[in-house]
Formats: C-alpha cells, sequence, structure tokens
C-alpha cells in the first residue's frame, strides 16, 4: 500500500481496534495484522497523539503481576470513525467511477 | 539484547527529558516485550520484535516539543559549582555570542524554506494581477483606440492569468512537500541532543 494512504489510515486503524473492546497495545498489534503491518515504535506515538487528543483515555490493569495499560475509545475517538466512514463512501463512488466497466459510457 | 539492557539504553538516551513521558514509554515498551514472552517468545528474541532502540527513541522524541527536548537537554543535571559558575560567567562573552548565532541560524534555516515558498506564491500571485489588470484595460480601451493593442492586451492578460492558476498546482504540492520537509528537520534537531549509543557500547565496539 502507498506510504502515505497507510500513514492516514494508522490512527484510524487503531481506534477501530479497540472500537468494541478496551485493549492493550500487543493485542492491538495483533488484531491489525491481517490488515495492516504495524511495529511498537510506529504505534507509540500515534497511541500518544491519540490519547493527547482525547480520542482514547488510558488506564492500568494488573496482569500475571505487572501493570498492563488498556486503550479505552473515547466520544471524540467515535466521531473520528464515523467521520471517516461517510468520507469513505465518497472515496468508494470514485473507485467505482475509476474501475467502471468500458460500455457503462 | 535482554530486555534490561533495552529499557536501560532508552531510559539513558532520554536522560534529562520530561521524566512522565520517559516512563510512559518505558512502561510501554516495557509491557510490549513482556506480552510477547508470555505469548512463548524468548527474551532476546521479544526485544528484537519490538524494534531497536534508535526507532523507540524516534517515536518518543514525536511527542516532544522541540523546546522542550532543548530545555531539557541543556539543563545541568546536577548543580553547578561555585568556579563552574565564575568561569561560565567570565566566558560569557565568547559563549554567549556563539549561542545566539547558532540558535539564531537554525531559526533563519527554518524561515530561510518558507520564504523561498511565500516568494514563488508572491510571484505567482503578481502573475495573475497584472494578468487581471492587462485584461480589464484592454477591454476598455477597445472602445477608445483601434483594435489592435487592446486585444494584444487581453490575449496576454488572459495569457498570464491562466498561467498563474495552472502555477497555483505545482505551487501547493511544493507547499506541502515543504511543510513534510520542516517536520523531518524538527526531528533531525531534536536527534541532536539525544546521545547517539550507550558508551559502555562504544568502549564495547571500539
Amino acid at each position: 500500500m502507498d506510504a502515505q494512504i497507510k500513514r492516514g489510515l494508522l490512527d484510524i486503524c487503531v481506534l477501530a481496534a479497540i472500537k468494541y473492546r478496551d485493549s492493550y497495545g500487543y493485542q492491538i498489534i495483533k488484531d491489525m495484522k491481517p490488515y495492516m503491518q504495524i511495529s511498537e515504535s510506529t504505534l507509540y506515538p500515534i497511541l500518544r497523539r491519540l490519547e493527547e487528543g482525547k480520542f482514547l483515555s488510558v488506564y492500568s490493569v494488573e496482569h500475571n503481576g505487572r501493570l498492563r495499560k488498556y486503550y479505552h475509545i473515547e466520544k471524540k475517538g467515535m466521531k473520528r470513525l464515523e467521520e471517516f466512514t461517510s468520507e469513505w463512501k465518497e472515496i468508494m463512488d470514485v473507485y467505482s467511477f475509476i474501475t467502471r466497466e468500458a460500455d457503462a459510457e | 539484547m535482554k530486555k534490561q539492557e533495552f529499557i536501560d539504553e532508552i531510559r539513558m538516551r532520554m536522560e534529562g527529558l520530561p521524566e512522565e513521558e520517559v516512563t510512559k514509554s518505558i512502561d510501554y515498551y516495557s509491557e510490549m516485550i513482556d506480552d510477547r514472552i508470555e505469548d512463548g517468545m524468548a527474551e532476546e528474541e521479544a526485544v528484537d520484535a519490538v524494534g531497536t532502540v534508535d526507532d523507540a527513541v524516534k517515536g518518543i522524541l514525536d511527542n516532544i516539543p522541540l523546546t522542550k527536548v532543548i530545555k531539557a537537554k541543556t539543563k545541568p543535571s546536577r548543580k553547578l559549582k561555585v568556579w563552574e559558575i565564575v568561569l561560565l560567567a567570565v566566558g560569557s562573552p565568547i559563549w554567549f555570542p556563539l549561542l545566539v548565532c547558532w540558535i539564531l541560524l537554525i531559526v533563519l534555516f527554518y524561515c530561510v524554506i518558507w520564504i523561498i515558498v511565500i516568494a514563488f506564491f508572491a510571484v505567482d500571485f503578481a502573475l495573475m494581477v497584472s494578468g487581471l489588470a492587462s485584461f480589464i484595460v484592454g477591454i476598455m480601451a477597445l472602445f477608445h483606440a483601434g483594435p489592435t493593442y487592446p486585444l494584444l492586451a487581453i490575449g496576454a492578460g488572459l495569457f498570464l492569468l491562466g498561467g498563474g492558476l495552472m502555477l497555483l498546482i505545482p505551487l501547493i504540492k511544493l507547499a506541502k512537500v515543504t511543510g513534510k520537509l520542516a517536520k523531518v528537520i524538527v526531528l533531525w534537531i531534536k536527534s541532536w541532543f539525544v546521545p547517539k549509543k550507550k558508551a559502555v557500547n562504544e568502549e564495547q565496539e571500539g
């Protein structure tokens, strides 16, 4: 995938990974893997940025004697996802225009 | 590399930076490594999978403003001794102008990049304005003079206006590229303030 497009999609994908249930770093990477490869060092600034922007919140849960950080999607994050899906509909229209068959003219 | 070495190296290179950011990032990487070990990986394997210290440091710097990085990294980590303060004061006619000069150079460099872009836009704008003026004057002159010169003016005006509009497309692209370049430069300047490698490692390698 084009690097530009990928960068734009990463924030959205991270939000989508915690859309239905709170999740932690490694789980997010695993959930995204079939769709988009992302490394720990790429994920970190994204999570921090989304946290600073109040798109998600963070809380710690004890797990096997250590703390694990869980990420919870906030209203603003949900809104961002909704905006994305409505924008995407427009993009899909353009897509069907690009890939239309010759006889459709 | 063992987990502790990885964490220590990040801590060493982030020394002096806002403690909250450092702790958060170290907690993050430590959790990632632990989760991978729990998933069945060996410790070294888990550290490798998490990535290099360089990448981790870059990712952490991404979220700390440049001014904070410089402030943290230029602040002495301990209280200065009296003779050091005296030396600093005595030497100030030398180091202070140098420091100011250096900072100004960086700021100027940053400004120059943007001024080039602004200059391009100004030229383009001038093209369009003169084109529009030439067009209007041509139309007005059409009623007073013969057709030759007014038509020339109208044609030239349309040519300039169209050319100016077309130039806008690559110029907007240029501005976008410059914005990205400026971001890269800021990250690069940040990385000056972070030591490249652990001193112990250098000894071992050298």
